[in-house]
């Protein structure tokens, strides 16, 4: 085992399911991400989150990162040189799903984002794979289906900065079910901060927008 | 997805034709009807805290499969001015939410302080859907005066409003902290789409009766009467519906997908079957479709000479159905043909006419929903994808998206209460928020990216470097799976008509009376000819397809 943070589990205010995923999404989208990576991101938090991590955090690290560069293949491998690679962590599976190769993350900020992507990949794909992160010597082999490790209570997560490899399991139990929560509780002040971020997506109003673009009047009776 | 799929697919899902869609046995209001009957759902009102002013707050309890669903109905004073069927309004006649179970005294509370806020208030997962609706000035007042006179409203008014309020949003799943459609989809009387919001609304419609003869009854105690059964039976909810409504078919292809299989199922189960439709039943149903087309008018152009072509057309066929003619064999599967010689509207219709003939497709209403997500399909090659691309999505690269017409609007959610609007690219700022419904605009970039690309490279390797297409390819290979996935227009050209859109789903929902008030906005009835809750074991109470209000009062149509 590495040492390293430990993702806690912070409540205060509860969040729909629909509400989180549609404002991550949107709040990923404002930060530069293309559409589907944004949605992608969304359901990676939501699945930390339904098995105890604070999703929300690795998601605000990812915002504040941006898209990653694209990886320098070297053969069947893939080299992902971007502090914030852990984004690409759900195309990378896919890659080695196909390949067969191996993923190689150098200096990742957000350890457990790669690991909500690379579960969303095992969801997608009933696939298993194999991630070994490390960080000064030690290093924490993982099988994921990533329920295994997931479900694991008490996991200390591997650093920010530590690398990490990933690689196709053959063989492998299947993933386990998931108990959706009902909504999410999270820090309101973080949630704030991807909220302002959604809501640069949405357009100002003016008086033109407020009749032509909807094709209504204002006062409608009958 | 084979050649023959993909053409009945190219057929069926434009926009000219989806907007001309009719209810059917098989839409969401039905199955939920349905659903309450058969469980011997019960209904009660444990509560009316309700003023001599109609003012106050009551309570609806369903209670069905051992569950109770309660909605929560407050009624507020409210200034003619402030009456407005837009998502922006700030104030409502009436606001409702649907609780799971049956409310204490100290929820109520709890939701008397939030629920006349809507939007701005939170609420917990117990509360299912939240919403509200407005008085008919021209309905709601002559209704109560006239039964409080002892008279029920006139026939007239009856016909040509048809419910007595309106509701402006019903919301579910998940917004302002109610409950994911997640957390209640395992439940039997929620796995159709859309059911707890109907389910809402329809309780809504008992409160808009109750009210009326509540006030009727304050206002002259010796004189009032209660709305006759048929008056009660005819009248609906009215909807008033904009542009939210359209995105949903776009964010969830497969559910469409789902939909329209459903229906075209339902109809060659029924055409397929020589003995499901007998005469009698046809010429019955034609009839009523008839006096329900005779008995809609709209202000709305274009929709009214389709109105008044439906009519004709109608009247046409109706011609042909001699008794000669009813007794060749297949008259179902005949009268289908004869209608592919008319018009959208009249094709549409004759579909839904033949669904209502058969409750045998009843049990295909299971199918509506689907927990399936649609996934990348990462290991199919560029050339394989390119090959999709040139069967399904034809459509969508004939277009020059760089002409101004093709490209000429725009969808995006408005800051001003998160209002999906549709604006000219070319005129209104914010563009570069651009919703996704650009859906054949990105395959074409798409089919233009994989042209620079080596055909055996896997679509996995193709994303790693352009992560802006994962988009375009799952719509791409998800219509490949799900013919009927996407609407194969161009939904930001200038002939783009939303109003079809909304259509189309407003249709599924089990909607009639479509009331056009532009291009981007639509009333609607819901529940219109639908059984109350008193009469909802009768043995007609699945009858209802095409409400017709049939006028035996001799009280005279106007005042």
């Amino acid at each position: 085992m590495i040492g390293g943070c430990r993702f806690t589990k912070i409540t205060p205010m509860r969040r729909s399911l629909n509400e989180f995923s549609s404002t991550v999404a949107k709040a990923a989208v404002a930060a530069g991400y293309p559409q589907a990576p944004a949605t992608e991101l969304a359901d990676a938090a939501i699945l930390l989150y339904a098995h105890g991590y604070d999703g929300l955090t690795a998601v605000l690290a990812a915002l504040n990162g941006g898209m990653p560069a694209p990886p320098r293949p070297e053969g069947n491998d893939l080299w992902f040189k971007d502090g914030n690679a852990a984004v690409s962590g759900l195309a990378a599976a896919e890659v080695v799903l196909v390949t067969g190769g191996c993923a190689r993350f150098a200096a990742l900020e957000s350890p457990i984002l790669l690991l909500g992507l690379v579960a969303l990949a095992a969801t997608h794909y009933a696939a298993a794979y194999h991630l070994v992160f490390s960080s000064g010597g030690n290093a924490d082999e993982l099988s994921i289906p990533a329920g295994d490790y997931l479900l694991a209570e008490n996991r200390r997560m591997p650093p920010p900065g530590c690398e990490a490899v990933l690689t196709r399991l053959q063989s492998a139990a299947a993933v386990p079910a998931i108990a959706w929560p009902e909504g999410i509780s999270v820090d309101e002040a973080r949630w704030q901060t991807v909220a302002d971020l959604a809501a640069q997506t949405y357009v100002v109003a003016n008086d033109e927008s407020r009749s032509a673009d909807a094709g209504a009047g204002e006062i409608d009776n009958d | 997805m084979n050649r023959q799929a993909a053409t009945a697919a190219s057929r069926q899902m434009r926009l000219a034709r989806l907007g001309a869609f009719y209810p059917t046995r098989l839409s969401f209001m039905r199955i939920l009807l349905r659903a309450l009957a058969a469980a011997q759902a019960q209904v009660s009102r444990p509560r009316w805290m309700i003023d001599d002013n109609g003012f106050g707050h009551a309570v609806y309890t369903v209670h069905i499969n051992g569950s109770d669903y309660s909605l929560v109905a407050f009624s507020h004073a409210l200034a003619p001015e402030q009456r407005s069927d837009r998502v922006i309004a700030e104030a409502w006649d009436t606001t409702y939410a649907l609780y799971d179970g049956v409310p204490t005294a100290a929820t109520i509370s709890r939701l008397a302080a939030t629920v006349p806020r809507q939007e701005g208030g939170r609420y917990s997962a117990r509360e299912l859907v939240l919403s509200r609706a407005n008085k008919s000035v021209r309905f709601f007042e002559h209704t109560v005066a006239r039964l409080a006179a002892g008279r029920q409203p006139a026939g007239g008014l009856i016909s040509s409003v048809g419910y007595l309020m309106r509701t402006t949003a019903v919301y579910g799943n998940g917004k302002f902290g109610i409950a994911d459609y997640a957390a209640i989809r395992r439940r039997p009387l929620f796995q159709a789409p859309f059911q707890a919001e109907l389910l809402a609304v329809w309780l809504i419609r008992e409160f808009t009766f109750d009210l009326a003869e509540h006030l009727a009854a304050q206002r002259a105690p010796q004189t009032a009467v209660k709305l006759a059964p048929a008056v009660r039976r005819y009248l609906g909810i009215g909807n008033a519906t904009g542009l939210g409504m359209a995105p949903f078919l776009v964010s969830h292809p497969h559910l469409l997908h789902q939909w329209l299989t459903v229906r075209n199922t339902a109809l060659n189960t029924v055409l397929a079957n020589t003995a499901a439709a007998p005469a009698q039943r046809l010429c019955q149903l034609l009839a009523r479709a008839r006096r329900h087309v005779a008995q809609w008018s709209v202000a709305d152009q274009r929709q009214q000479a389709r109105i008044e072509t439906l009519r004709d057309e109608l009247a046409a066929l109706n011609d042909q159905l001699t008794p000669h003619w009813l007794a060749q064999p297949a008259a179902g599967r005949r009268l289908y043909a004869l209608a592919q010689h008319y018009s959208y509207e009249c094709q549409e219709l004759i579909t839904a006419l033949l669904l209502e003939t058969d409750a045998g497709v009843n049990a295909l209403g299971a199918q509506l929903s689907s927990d399936e997500t649609p996934v990348l399909q990462p290991a199919m090659t560029v050339a394989q994808l390119q090959q999709l691309i040139s069967d399904n999505f034809a459509w969508a690269l004939d277009i020059d998206y760089r002409e101004t017409a093709q490209s000429k609007q725009f969808w995006y959610v408005s800051a001003e209460k998160l209002e999906p609007r549709l604006g000219d690219r070319y005129k209104t700022a914010g563009c570069d928020k651009e919703l996704p419904l650009d859906i054949a605009r990105r395959v074409k970039q798409l089919a233009a990216a994989l042209a620079e690309a080596p055909p055996q490279c896997s679509i996995a390797e193709f994303l790693l470097t352009r992560p802006a297409q994962r988009y375009a390819v799952l719509r791409v290979q998800t219509q490949a799976q799900y013919p009927y996935a996407e609407i194969q227009d161009n939904l930001i050209g200038e002939q783009c008509l939303p109003i079809d859109m909304l259509r189309l789903k407003l249709s599924f929902f089990g909607a009639c009376r479509f009331d056009p008030k532009s291009d981007l906005w639509t009333r609607i009835a819901l529940f219109q000819g639908a059984p109350d809750r008193a009469t909802l074991h009768a043995d007609n109470a699945d009858d209802w397809w095409l409400p017709v209000y049939e006028d035996n009062s001799d009280a005279p149509l106007a005042e």
